[in-house]
């Protein structure tokens, strides 16, 4: 019983913490609005994504 | 219903993986750290997951995710030329067939780990990283932890998921250096994840399996908890702004933990100071003397498994008690232990990995001090240091030298060194200063407008 509690919540962390990276991290749109480009400062140079530095 | 679940867990990482390949790498982080091949009967355990898992990260990253590479550092380097090495040992070790078996694991775990800083670039994917490897094996050590709250634990006994030293994972002194090292890292989770809601429940998570990993290790009745939770307290109290409140956290805790212990308990643990006469401290002091010795005739080392061939004799000041000889004892010390298998050029290479994954650390507390949209790296180095010091310091009695939980805890620290070289501008007149590290840099050079406020 104790064990597989202690299973059940390790599991459900793990599924939870993968799903919601994987929505954060979204390459492209899936189940939730894909991040905006300024979430991804660590696109290539030549990444699409990666924003354009602003002059101010 | 358990077996459905870790098999529906394992094709959800498959399944995420097409979209996220990082989740993939993910997988196979969990595969090794859960174990889910020993957790009873099911198919999983008739197919090699591991190697499925692996083999379609790597796929996954050359196909469809092959962008910003990580710059090849010293300690990418030194983890190439320590899987060189530990190779050419296992060549000539004088336990070939045991050592081959052990050099398959570590090996593994060693390539896929040089391979992580590929695929686990962005902060949330350095997050969902930190959380599987603790969750991960937070299964093995919440039943010590609940057990012992209920029971009280108990020297040699088997509280976790798999039978006593059945897996590294099972063993009470690996529980122990386990159950501490992750606090720092929930801690600093609890603070800054990106991941979990904000709010009471998640507090509760991290904070109980923190106080789960503590009941655990003092639950194993294993001396190596004391050493572990001397060094944790001491580490966060020299890092605590507010070292009162630490000191009276530190009292209630302790409070709690000592509540669960018995006489038992303080018999098995006072046994650390008589390491002479005690006859498990003895033993490895032998092994360890054993082991100078050996490599004295092998300098290079005689492969992994060479402990099998140790050979040492028990003596006793009691003229009434009989000397014994005893043979094929384990090193218990991480650092005899690659000293034994791996030789004087092993050790080399282990302590240099070390010492440059600690001056890793020490640059980017430097680079990111005094940054608010930095801080969570700042405090997840800080972090990274206390657990790289309590697994070193209980390494010291239980040989996981080349376990998994090792490796991906030393990538962790090559994959944030990456990220903070890549988010970080530096502009050209002050790169010495910050690349020597004696310099922060003022947020507004870091990052251009809105990423600097967003934090990501």
């Amino acid at each position: 019983m104790i064990n597989n509690l202690c299973i059940l919540f390790s599991l459900l962390m793990v599924a939870y913490v993968v799903v919601r990276a994987s929505m954060l991290d979204a390459r492209r749109p899936w189940f939730e609005k894909a991040p905006p480009a300024e979430a991804l400062p660590d696109a290539a140079p030549d990444d699409p994504r990666r924003p354009i530095p602003q002059r101010h | 219903m358990r077996d459905l679940a870790i098999i529906l867990t394992y094709v959800g990482f498959l399944c995420i993986g097409t979209m996220s390949p990082f989740a993939l790498a993910l997988g196979y982080v969990w595969v090794d750290l859960f174990a889910p091949q020993y957790l009873g009967w099911s198919p999983l355990s008739a197919l090699p997951i591991s190697f499925i898992i692996g083999a379609a990260a790597v796929a996954a990253y050359l196909l469809l995710d092959r962008r910003a590479p990580p710059k090849i550092t010293a300690p990418t380097l030194l983890f190439l030329a320590i899987g060189a090495w530990i190779t050419a040992t296992t060549s000539w070790a004088a336990m070939p067939i045991e050592g081959w078996g052990k050099w398959d694991v570590a090996f593994k775990a060693l390539i896929f780990a040089t391979f992580i800083p590929f695929v686990i670039r962005s902060r949330v994917q350095i997050e969902a990283f930190v959380h599987v490897y603790i969750f991960s094996m937070a299964a093995h050590i919440l039943p010590w932890a609940v057990k012992t709250v209920v029971a009280g634990g108990g020297y040699g006994q088997s509280l976790g998921l798999v039978g006593s030293n059945a897996i590294w994972l099972s063993e009470s002194s690996a529980v122990a250096t386990i159950g501490i090292m992750l606090v720092p890292l929930l801690l600093t989770l609890r603070k800054h994840s990106l991941l979990l809601p904000r709010g009471r429940i998640r507090d509760l998570l991290y904070y109980g399996t923190a106080l789960g990993g503590l009941f655990a290790s003092i639950g194993t009745f294993a001396r190596t908890a004391i050493v572990g939770l001397g060094v944790l307290a001491i580490a966060m109290f020299l890092r605590s702004k507010r070292k009162v409140t630490f000191l009276l956290t530190s009292a209630v805790v302790g409070a709690a933990l000592l509540s669960v212990t018995s006489d038992k308990w303080a018999a098995r643990i006072s046994t650390i100071e008589d390491y002479e006469t005690e006859n498990s401290a003895k033993v490895r002091i032998l092994v360890w003397r054993w082991t100078l010795d050996y490599v004295a005739q092998h300098p290079f080392g005689g492969g992994f498994r060479v402990w099998l061939k140790s050979h040492i004799v028990l003596t006793s000041e009691n003229p009434n008690v009989l000397q014994t000889e005893q043979n094929g004892r384990a090193f218990h010390n991480i650092f005899f232990a690659v000293l034994g298998e791996h030789g004087y050029p092993g050790l080399f290479l282990y302590l240099s990995l070390i010492a440059v994954l600690f001056l890793s650390l020490r640059r980017i507390i430097r680079q990111t001090a005094g940054q608010k949209t930095h801080e969570w790296a700042h405090d997840l180095a800080k972090a990274l240091q206390i657990t790289i010091a309590v697994l070193l310091s209980c390494g010291n009695f239980i040989d996981i030298s080349f376990e998994p939980l090792v490796w991906y805890l030393f990538t962790m620290v090559v994959c944030l060194r990456e990220y903070v070289r890549r988010v970080i501008v530096v502009p050209v007149a002050d790169k010495s200063a910050v690349a020597m590290g004696r310099a922060p840099l003022p947020d507004s050079v870091r990052l251009p407008g809105r990423l600097a406020a967003r934090g990501q």
